[in-house]
């Protein structure tokens, strides 16, 4: 502990400016997050450039402070003084993680803290949302950085650490846009980015382990590589369904789905229509009534697994479309499907 | 004696280059050991694996008897160790390093650490950053020095300094180490042979000897041989023949296993009767050059 408070005292003294730098953006965020909604209620005081500036500027000054505080002790190489001397890596590691701790979770925790105290929502209720916003904070801002400048010798190295895959998304984003953008899971969506996240603050921590304690740099900057191709992977290939599954599962609102019916609205039996959408693509419209939902409750359609029955017996399926090929109307909505049909021709 | 760096059959590889060939040196404690070998001979990468800063392809090396991959913070608190490229925190200034880096160290001797900022003339306040190479090697090697190491080591130290200022490591070195062992490397042999009590000579990865400096000094001489009648060049020379060259009736040859009777007789058994034999001792950079050469024939 000693040689932690060590390294970290001697990281303050050196990165004092970008410390204030740092400060003092999380103080504009105070002011300007503290006063947003005024702003938007009244165009005369109108200060949401500031704020927009203020979001911009906020992970910027985090980046650098990280990237600094981790290169004073830069881990790949082997010309730094510092590694034939007797430094620990957990007291390294501990106190680089020490000085994020007090110089961009902290200050964000009381940001927070005034900024809901300032629209008088009571601080102790809040707290436990304040305190995943820190885990947040720290998985989806401060562990890849943290991970990417360990896997680095300076800023540039980083820079190019950060531009490369940015580059590679940009040039799949023109080639292929559906990859990089995925598909829309409405309620469910958010199961994509935790599952990213999860990815990132196992792969990060091992990343930052794994260099500060053996500093395998190649090892390590593999391990990166791979975490970016399963963060894409997984993104890709989960099932809606299982998205689906997890967040009924997770579902405060428990319903007795052997109560929930959805049938055929037959008083709305005039809206069923069949569209040929040209090929060999055909549009059905059906009107559906959903019965036995629990007072209050309303469904909202985020995807579905439909199965046709021609009268010949012919089997027509769609699967889990996604939400824009659904018209919510209130408690009456409807699905719009399109089949593939078989190779016999539209039907 | 205990053998406080060793290295087994320790090869480095870097993709198809090999920079290291199963190198087995020992340097045992209380020596002085100067490894020498000419540029890309290895030197670096044998001291980068010793010190854990590096990883080997094969085989071990060992500090205190001790894999180097394993070495503890604890280990390093007993090594001082100053590399000609070693990267310093550029925006301390000397004094902040010094005391920075006390904490460090269980036997950090303060009094020692202002003795060796006086000798060498380091000013406290200035920055690293600003200060000569010749001043940031002192800086370093006044730090690495503080702490009473047991083991001192010195990756080419003197490189790229001025006489006066090489001295003055040297001497610095010399009052601090009080029994410490002394690996120093070296591609100038007049470096270290002032110094060293033992040599080991590094080229393409391989250590071509390593041995006591007066045994060293003792096994090579610079032999010439007027003949009593001019005779031809044998077929063979002995394998510890170097640099050999022969006129009609005069031989050279540089014997890097002298022993007065053998060589004696092993001239008379070549060229039969001899006029003259002059035997004569060699400075320790002619062994080196003589060495040098001899590699680069044979590779």
């Amino acid at each position: 502990m000693r040689q932690t408070l060590h390294i970290f005292k001697k990281d303050v003294r050196h990165l004092w400016f970008e410390i204030a730098v740092v400060i003092s953006v999380v103080a504009a965020f105070t002011f300007t997050g503290a006063r947003r909604a005024l702003w938007l209620a009244d165009p005369v005081t109108n200060r949401i450039a500031a704020w927009t500036l203020v979001m911009i500027l906020l992970p910027l000054a985090w980046w650098t402070l990280i990237a600094r505080v981790i290169h004073d002790e830069a881990l790949p190489g082997d010309s730094q003084f510092w590694i034939t001397r007797p430094y620990s890596w957990k007291s390294l590691l501990g106190a680089k993680g020490l000085f994020i701790l007090a110089f961009i979770n902290l200050p964000m925790l009381l940001a927070d803290g005034v900024i809901v105290r300032a629209y008088g929502l009571p601080l102790g209720a809040e707290l436990p949302g304040l305190l995943w916003s820190q885990v947040l904070l720290a998985i989806a801002f401060i562990l890849p950085i943290a991970a990417l400048s360990a896997l680095t010798g300076g800023f540039v190295q980083l820079i190019f650490a950060i531009l490369t895959p940015c580059v590679i998304a940009l040039g799949v984003a023109i080639i292929a846009p559906e990859v990089v953008l995925g598909g829309f899971w409405g309620g469910s969506d958010w199961v994509k980015a935790y599952y990213v996240f999860l990815v990132i603050s196992i792969a990060g921590l091992a990343i930052l382990v794994w260099q500060y304690s053996m500093r395998r740099t190649a090892a390590a900057r593999s391990l990166a590589v791979a975490t970016g191709i399963l963060a894409v992977l997984g993104m890709m290939l989960i099932p809606w369904s299982a998205a689906f599954r997890i967040q009924s599962w997770l579902s405060k609102q428990r319903v007795d789905q052997s109560l929930v019916h959805v049938d055929f609205d037959l008083g709305n039996r005039w809206l069923t229509r069949a569209v040929i959408e040209g090929g060999d693509r055909v549009r059905v419209e059906l009107p559906l009534n959903i019965t036995g939902l629990p007072p209050g409750m309303i469904a909202k359609p985020e995807g579905f697994s439909v199965q046709l029955q021609a009268s010949d017996g012919t089997m027509w399926q769609a699967d889990q479309l996604p939400l824009r090929h659904t018209s919510n109307m209130g408690q009456e909505f409807s699905l719009q499907a399109t089949f593939r049909t078989p190779d016999m021709g539209c039907r | 004696m205990i053998d406080i760096l060793r290295t087994i059959d320790l090869s480095k590889r870097f993709r198809k280059t090999v920079v290291l060939d199963h190198l087995n040196m020992i340097v045992p404690e209380h020596s002085v050991y100067g490894l020498v070998g000419p540029n890309g001979a290895g030197k670096t990468t044998t001291i980068k694996i010793l010190m854990n800063a590096r990883q080997p392809t094969e085989g071990t090396a060992e500090v205190f008897g001790r894999d180097s991959r394993k070495l503890s913070p604890e280990d390093f608190t007993q090594i001082g160790y100053v590399s000609e490229n070693q990267q310093m925190p550029e925006w301390m200034t000397v004094a902040y390093f010094m005391n920075y880096l006390r904490p460090f160290y269980p036997d950090w001797d303060a009094a020692r650490a202002q003795d060796l900022m006086r000798q060498f003339e380091l000013p406290p306040d200035r920055k690293i950053r600003n200060l000569s190479h010749g001043m940031r090697m002192k800086a370093a090697l006044a730090s690495s020095l503080a702490h009473r190491p047991r083991l001192i080591v010195l990756d080419e130290p003197f490189t790229g300094l001025d006489a006066l200022v090489r001295d003055e490591l040297i001497e610095g070195v010399l009052e601090c180490a009080d029994g410490a062992t002394i690996l120093i490397s070296s591609h100038d042999l007049s470096e270290v042979e002032s110094f060293a009590s033992h040599i080991g000579y590094l080229d393409r990865g391989r250590l071509q000897f390593s041995e006591e400096m007066t045994s060293l000094v003792d096994r090579f001489r610079e032999i010439e041989i007027t003949l009593a009648n001019p005779s031809q060049s044998p077929i063979s020379w002995p394998a510890a023949w170097l640099n050999t060259e022969q006129s009609t009736t005069v031989v050279r040859f540089v014997d890097t296993q002298f022993e007065r009777e053998r060589t004696i007789a092993e001239v008379h058994r070549l060229f039969g009767n001899t006029h003259q034999i002059s035997v004569n001792p060699m400075p320790l950079r002619a062994i080196f050059v003589t060495l040098a050469k001899a590699g680069r024939k044979a590779a």
